[in-house]
């Protein structure tokens, strides 16, 4: 009776297994102990165009992976089978129409009651889009990297509470540090000693209040040397209006404020000539009248 | 760092800040009087007993004194030579933190503007 049964559940069983690995969004395969494929799902037949019958033979499924990925992939692969550790990997495999898309291969061996390997599981998932999304997502921030490393000011991002956590290129080459030294509140480190209580009372109020903001201090550079800069403050918001970041720039105005103070100096130089010009005629007016006087 | 000047408060300026020998580094000449020995002088030692103005062709000496006036923020030189007397604004006076170097701005009153290095 039980071997009537057993006998009769087999069949049922390999028929729910087909069904659902068919059903699945993923391409299924399995292998021997050795890497020999014993079985593709009829997804994998309809993504590469190739039964079981046609993917037989040790590189088959490698000779379908973009040519870059498919060194790697044998190196990962072959990895699992000597060690028997799980396999895990993002490779190109090449559809029956000659496109590739981007899969994250998974496969999980299965053991006997000795330990050893009788069965390898894999799954193929199509991670194409999420693939190119974050391609895409890289290269925008490259071209950001590139633009902000290469812009004329020191900028910066800091969280909401005012640690700062990213730094532009400029501001390491002005200051000779690097983040894991900037990083959070390490900007006191090239502050002016006698700016940085005025500087530090003023952002510990501008944090909270998530206001644009503008102050201008003195930075010192890797030489030593202290210049002027204007600083920028513009928070940014979510969608619900949270305060998720700050966005910040240092604007180098020490020219500026040189040219201002040398204005400023000719202005008080001129009206100091006028009246030392002035004195001198006032004591040649004394001198007469001290003569007309005796 | 050491070689940077800092402006003197010239309000609060010591006298011994303006002695010492000056090397006249630039002038911008009066049209007035071009050729008198101020305007041709390299050199004017202010020491502290005598004048000493050193031009290519002549050495005059004389004596100066800081003068102060309470119509100006700032000093200014009585410079006294045999032939005439002449004074001269202090501008601005700029310094390093050591006092090793130093740089002089003088107005005079015929329109003669100098700066003057130390050393």
């Amino acid at each position: 009776m039980s071997a009537d049964s057993s006998t009769s559940a087999a069949p049922a069983q390999e028929n729910e297994f087909n069904f659902l690995a068919d059903f699945i969004p993923q391409l299924v395969w399995i292998t021997d102990p050795t890497g020999f494929h014993t079985y593709f799902n009829q997804r994998w037949i309809d993504y590469t165009g190739y039964t079981l019958a046609d993917s037989v033979g040790a590189e088959m499924w490698n000779n379908l992976l973009h040519p870059d990925d498919q060194a790697r992939a044998r190196q990962v692969w072959g990895h699992s089978l000597a060690t028997g550790d799980d396999y895990r990997i993002e490779y190109r495999f090449k559809s029956k129409e000659g496109e590739y898309r981007w899969f994250l291969g998974e496969a999980r061996p299965k053991r006997n009651d000795d330990g050893h390997i009788v069965t390898w599981f894999g799954t193929c998932t199509d991670i194409d889009e999420q693939r190119r999304a974050a391609d895409q997502l890289a290269e925008r921030e490259a071209e950001f990297a590139t633009l902000a490393d290469n812009m004329a000011q020191l900028s910066w991002m800091a969280r909401p509470d005012g640690h700062i956590y990213w730094y532009n290129k400029r501001w390491y080459d002005y200051t000779g540090y690097d983040l894991a030294e900037m990083e959070g509140w390490g900007w006191e480190k090239v502050h002016h000693p006698d700016y940085m209580e005025s500087v530090v009372n003023f952002v510990t109020v501008a944090w909270p209040k998530g206001e644009p903001w503008e102050l201008t201090f003195p930075l010192r550079g890797a030489d030593g040397q202290y210049r002027w800069f204007l600083t920028r403050a513009i928070p940014v918001h979510d969608e619900q209006g949270h305060l998720v970041r700050w966005l910040g720039t240092n604007t180098d105005v020490t020219e500026m404020r040189q040219l201002q103070e040398q204005l400023q100096n000719a202005y008080n130089d001129l009206e100091a000539k006028v009246t030392f010009r002035n004195l001198e005629l006032e004591h040649e007016v004394q001198r007469l009248r001290r003569e007309l006087g005796k | 760092m050491s070689d940077l000047l800092f402006d003197v408060n010239l309000q609060q300026v010591p006298d011994d800040y303006l002695a010492g020998t000056w090397r006249i580094a630039h002038r911008v000449l009066n049209r007035a009087d071009p050729a008198s020995p101020l305007a041709q002088a390299t050199n004017l030692d202010l020491g502290s007993q005598q004048l000493v103005l050193e031009a290519p062709s002549l050495t005059e000496t004389g004596s100066w004194d800081v003068q102060r006036d309470e119509l100006l923020n700032r000093p200014y030189l009585r410079l006294n030579f045999p032939s005439e007397e002449l004074r001269a604004l202090v501008t601005r006076l700029r310094r390093t933190a050591d006092g090793a170097r130093s740089q002089l701005n003088l107005y005079f009153s015929s329109g003669l503007e100098m700066q003057l290095d130390r050393p």
